[in-house]
């Protein structure tokens, strides 16, 4: 029935392409925030001149201009560097990162008739896995594009960029170990499903309240691994210049500043789905919803409130940019090793501990 | 005055605990951030901003009255030229940016009038000496600062004579 073919579109066809063109036009929105965002918190006024059509949209097409300009640059090529890594290095820091967000879901499964779709693009079943395999891959598009543009600067990011990953991937890993003690499950649909709960009957069970520690340690490792001030030492451009796409230009460059904002909003969506509900609306499961305002709206007002978590913490991100200083290495790797590994052994021993001191087993 | 706030610990001491792990200091910054924040957005639409920009060419900063701008060069009530072309004002220059070629009234008792009058304003340093050595009272500095141009940047007599917002005397 055609209506069949409908659904499996939508599913395989639609999701797969409206995702990454709705990150990469976030992109867009992140990079207005970032700049009129750091220019309120610093007594300044921001980009506020470009206007489409001459409708005043606070400067809001800032983005598609520089991106224009950027787009138009001379495509610059060191001389000895290794032309294909060099060219491989954009493309696969971009593709990663899009890559991620893929098994992240923005609603609960819509059940319209005898139709079920899954509101992500891949529901797989080892979705959490999934994100840690690829995310990991993401640093290769940064060392391979420190490495291949033959400049000591650009090494030097690529570098810092592997050994922060590294560190901070352990923390990150560990502090998730707990979500996945107390939710039982990799699904990442699951996991939000099971955020709908409530503990002691008044709060909702997100992982932030069942996991504070972990959600502080998953939250910094997170910054780190998105190299965000206070970590963003491969890029650092009072020290090494601009690191790693140093000796980049034009669209080469774009990809690598548009891959960082898609990470970040890989990051916060990550992040929601695991300690921040998803797209739970609090004290309101998706059934009561469901009863009363029917699944179409249900899946919006999902969507909606998914996305408004989701902008909340990369909000807290462009925050945080404009709060702190950038970490000296030694302190990085310091916090890294000696508080954050720790912190998170304790948390897990902590987690698989207390379900049997208060009987739940 | 500049305050200044001693951050690092007491002789022998290190900080305490709650500001050794960072988490509550970082969350003060971020209070003052969002502060800063909040402030500037909630005055941007009103008319006392506490924003620091000044939005260039549609706002103007005030300057000094004594702000030493564009010449220009006066006129009598009845319209002629004050300059006498006595060349005071050239002789004075310390970067000799002033030209003037004296010209005689057909009229014997009216004296001498520049038939040229040129600085060259890439060559000004806008000392202002030119100003005090006049006799006449003659040339004036305006607070015109914008003379950012292609083509003139030797200014003639009667631009000289006409700049300015407020029409000569």
């Amino acid at each position: 029935m055609w209506i069949d073919y409908l659904v499996w579109t939508v599913q395989n066809l639609l999701f797969p392409i409206v995702v990454p063109v709705v990150l990469l036009t976030g992109v867009i929105l992140a990079v207005w925030i970032e700049r009129r965002g750091a220019a309120f918190i610093q007594d300044r006024v921001g980009p506020n001149r470009v206007h489409l059509f001459g409708l005043p949209n606070a400067g809001l097409m800032q983005p598609i201009a520089d991106a224009l300009k950027l787009l138009i640059k001379e495509e610059f090529m060191p001389e000895r560097a290794d032309r294909f890594l060099f060219y491989m290095a954009p493309a696969v820091s971009m593709i990663i990162a899009i890559l991620t967000y893929m098994v992240i879901p923005f609603g609960d499964v819509l059940v319209i008739g005898k139709y079920e779709i899954p509101l992500q693009v891949a529901d797989l079943n080892v979705g959490l896995l999934f994100i840690f395999a690829i995310a990991s891959l993401g640093v290769y598009g940064i060392v391979l594009g420190g490495w291949a543009a033959d400049n000591k600067y650009t090494l030097l990011g690529g570098l810092r960029s592997s050994a922060q990953m590294i560190s901070y991937e352990i923390a990150m890993g560990l502090s998730i170990i707990g979500i996945l003690i107390v939710f039982e499950s990799v699904r990442l649909n699951e996991i939000v499903r099971m955020q709908g709960e409530l503990v002691f009957g008044i709060l909702p069970r997100w992982g932030i309240v069942v996991q504070p520690l972990g959600f502080l340690l998953f939250f910094v490792a997170s910054l780190a691994e998105t190299n965000r001030i206070p970590f963003d030492l491969p890029e650092a451009e009072a020290e090494i210049v601009a690191g790693y796409h140093l000796e980049y230009s034009s669209f080469k460059f774009s990809m690598f500043f548009m891959a960082e904002y898609v990470n970040m909003m890989v990051a916060s969506g990550f992040l929601v789905s695991l300690f921040l509900g998803g797209w739970q609306i609090p004290w309101l499961p998706t059934e009561v919803l469901v009863d009363r305002v029917g699944p179409a709206v249900t899946a919006l007002l999902q969507v909606g409130t998914f996305v408004a978590k989701l902008w909340f913490v990369m909000w807290v991100f462009v925050w945080l940019r404009w709060t702190l200083p950038r970490f000296r290495y030694d302190q990085l790797m310091g916090l890294g090793w000696r508080v954050m590994l720790p912190l998170a052994l304790v948390n897990l021993c902590v987690t698989s501990i207390v379900p049997f001191v208060l009987g739940i087993y | 005055m500049i305050k200044i706030k001693h951050v690092s610990p007491p002789e022998g001491k290190r900080y305490p605990i709650h500001e050794r792990i960072y988490l509550f200091e970082i969350l003060k910054g971020m209070g003052l951030t969002l502060k800063h924040l909040i402030r500037n957005l909630a005055t941007y639409p009103t008319k006392n901003r506490t924003v620091a920009t000044i939005q260039y060419p549609d706002e103007r900063r005030e300057y000094s009255p004594r702000f030493r701008g564009m010449h220009r060069l006066k006129k009598n009530p009845d319209g002629s030229m004050r300059c006498v072309a006595c060349k005071l004002c050239a002789e004075n220059c310390p970067s000799h940016c002033i030209f003037i070629e004296p010209d005689a009234y057909p009229d014997p008792s009216r004296g001498n009038y520049p038939k040229r009058y040129e600085i060259d304003i890439t060559r000004c340093i806008f000392c202002g000496f030119c100003v005090e050595a006049c006799p006449k009272d003659a040339i004036e500095m305006t607070q015109l600062s914008e003379m950012g141009d292609s083509v003139r940047a030797v200014f003639d007599r009667d631009f000289l004579l006409t700049n300015g917002k407020e029409p000569a005397p």
